[in-house]
């Protein structure tokens, strides 16, 4: 039972990485649940003792269901020219860890590697995110849907021009 | 050359490559400015660069940080005039220094992370100490190797001059530099407006987005001071899906666009509405809490009325008042950008954004208000998003063999003498020239004055 959950799960991350990769975020919406927080808090360099250096009050994304759903209406538009033409992406996610048990198995918390690898235009090196998900599953009418997000990304300052993608 | 190819047509193509050259660039600069053309090699020559980095970086006023950002003694960050480091620090006196990030030894940086607290700095190469006023308090083997040394002579080098106005911390590398105030001038006039609504003023809300855009830092700059006519395309997503409302944004033809700049070399643009309040779409609780005991009564004014204030303070420091909403389950609410366009190159330049609300803003509001401006400009934003793309492109042209052998100049000339009718506003209660129309570039032109004349001025 509780590997064909474990199954289930990393299946959820599978399509997802598909989802937004071929950019069918009405799709993706579905998979969240109305309720999520999304979060990419902004990170600072730090001594080390300090602590990873992720902000508490500082964010590249701080979303809920309505401000997801008005940047992926936003995104359908012709003249959102940071996605026009499209960014091509390709997300690996990796190192997935599933906690041990969730409560009734209705929640699962997971965190895994990512990897997104950007390509605009005609130019032939990609950007690259990478940096750790901690991400709060619940269970909906028989299906996992995403609760929270919280991405961590590894770099400080971004290395690219925007962030017209999700995590 | 070919007469339908609408440019000067002087002689050789060589030629033209030399005229092309940065000094030349320069020499012919007044003139083409005159006309409202800038060379596009401005935005991508590396001579000018270089130069910049030394007129103007060198010599202006340079944002570094806001006040709310070292709440404690030993509170300190790492900031850039320029491309050079510096510590933004608050000492243990409580005064905030602005202090090269570079050891008197032999030049390590001391200061290796984005922030921290400490009282003072040691070195890692040789372990000489300075205060966190920059103070040298130690160095290794004093007696058996530096028995004559005179640590008073040998503190960390410091910015030449360190103010503030309304917690916006400015320093200067020039010390011959007018003091920050006369620096801002009139334009304090319209910063207080954005600063000066309740009695403590505006606070950072957390750290600021940090993000490194393949563009000159001139295109955000100039951007910001007043090109009120790129909104209804650039932006025509967030328009149309009703993240802004087409007002705010700056629709030309209506009567609700102001440009006003001659205000000692920065320039602002402003949409409002005369027939009602609005204060940029603050909610009731927060409006409430605006009186004008800091503000004249035009500025308060101004404050009421208005949809958007967006401006530059020469050379790279812009701020954007404005009211949207992220999600259509929310009416809109108001929010405080400030951003600094960092020179990392002539077509490279790091995005500094930082998202303030009034002190005494409730934290329920604070949150909204950081989270409105993160929706639109930042490096997910709405707005930032389709701008910066478009500044990307804009640096391959101007860093073109073409734009170089055909000494290719940028029309600015919207708005200019005979290509405009609207005249400036006699009436207007505030300080510099302002024109009652979004269909003029007049502040963009006054930014690459300003650069003109800081960039001929005579070197230190």
């Amino acid at each position: 039972m509780s590997q064909d959950h474990d199954r289930e799960c990393e299946r959820f991350f599978y399509r997802e990485a598909e989802l937004l990769d071929g950019r069918d975020l009405a799709q993706w919406l579905e998979m969240l649940s109305p309720n999520i927080e999304y979060r990419a808090p902004v990170r600072i360099t730090r001594s080390r003792g300090e602590g990873d250096g992720f902000s508490k009050t500082a964010f590249f994304f701080d979303e809920d269901y309505g401000s997801l759903k008005l940047r992926v209406a936003r995104f359908a538009s012709d003249f959102a020219w940071s996605e026009n033409p499209p960014t091509r992406t390709r997300r690996l996610v990796t190192n997935l860890r599933l906690d041990a048990t969730g409560a009734a198995d209705l929640t699962r918390m997971v965190r895994s590697n990512f990897a997104v690898y950007c390509f605009r235009g005609d130019e032939p090196a990609p950007r690259v995110l990478t940096g750790e998900r901690q991400d709060l599953l619940e269970r909906e009418g028989g299906s996992w849907k995403l609760r929270k997000r919280l991405v961590l990304f590894d770099t400080t300052v971004l290395g690219m021009d925007s962030l017209s993608i999700l995590l | 050359m070919r007469d339908n190819m609408s440019y000067t047509s002087v002689g050789s193509q060589t030629l033209q490559a030399e005229r092309a050259s940065g000094p030349n660039l320069l020499e012919e600069m007044k003139r083409d400015l005159d006309q409202g053309l800038v060379p596009a090699r401005m935005f991508g020559d590396r001579w000018i660069y270089d130069l910049e980095l030394r007129q103007i970086f060198g010599r202006a006023w340079v944002f570094i940080g806001h006040e709310s950002e070292l709440p404690n003694r030993g509170d300190f960050a790492l900031r850039y005039i320029g491309e050079d480091p510096f510590i933004f620090v608050r000492d243990a006196d409580g005064i905030i220094r602005v202090l090269f990030n570079a050891c008197r030894h032999r030049g390590t940086q001391l200061c290796r992370v984005e922030r921290g607290n400490a009282s003072s700095f040691t070195c890692p190469y040789h372990a000489w100490t300075y205060r966190n006023d920059g103070q040298l308090i130690g160095v290794p083997a004093r007696q058996l190797g530096y028995r004559m040394l005179a640590f008073s002579q040998w503190g960390l080098f410091s910015a030449a001059k360190v103010a503030s106005y309304c917690g916006l911390v400015f320093a200067t590398l020039d010390p011959d530099a007018v003091p920050l105030e006369d620096y801002l001038g009139r334009y304090k006039w319209y910063l207080d407006i954005q600063l000066k609504l309740t009695p403590g003023g505006m606070e950072i809300l957390g750290e600021p987005h940090r993000w490194v855009v393949d563009a000159n830092w001139k295109q955000g700059a100039e951007n910001f001071c007043g090109d009120s006519s790129h909104t209804q395309m650039t932006h025509r997503s967030t328009i149309e899906f009703g993240v802004v409302n087409a007002a705010t944004a700056g629709a030309p033809g209506k009567d609700y666009g102001l440009q006003i700049n001659e205000c000692d070399g920065h320039a602002i643009s402003i949409r409002q509405q005369s027939d009602r309040d609005i204060f940029w779409e603050y909610p009731k609780e927060m409006t409430r809490l605006f009186n004008a005991e800091r503000l004249g009564s035009a500025q308060f004014d101004l404050a009421r009325h208005a949809m958007a204030h967006v401006g530059t303070i020469f050379p790279n420091f812009s701020f954007l008042h404005t009211g949207l909403t992220d999600s259509l389950d929310r009416p809109p609410g108001a929010f405080l950008s400030i951003r600094v366009w960092q020179p990392r190159g002539p077509q490279k330049t790091e995005i500094w954004n930082w998202i303030l609300a009034p002190k005494e803003a409730s934290p329920e509001y604070k949150r909204r208000a950081y989270r409105l401006g993160m929706s639109s400009f930042s490096p997910s934003g709405s707005f930032e998003q389709d701008d910066v793309t478009i500044w990307c492109s804009i640096a391959r042209t101007a860093s073109s063999v073409f734009a170089e052998m055909n000494n290719v100049k940028f029309n600015y000339q919207m708005g200019l003498g005979e290509n405009f009718d609207t005249k400036p506003l006699d009436d207007w209660p505030g300080p510099g020239v302002a024109i009652p129309s979004n269909a003029g570039e007049g502040g963009l032109r006054a930014f690459h004055w300003t650069w003109y004349h800081r960039m001929t001025a005579r070197a230190r």
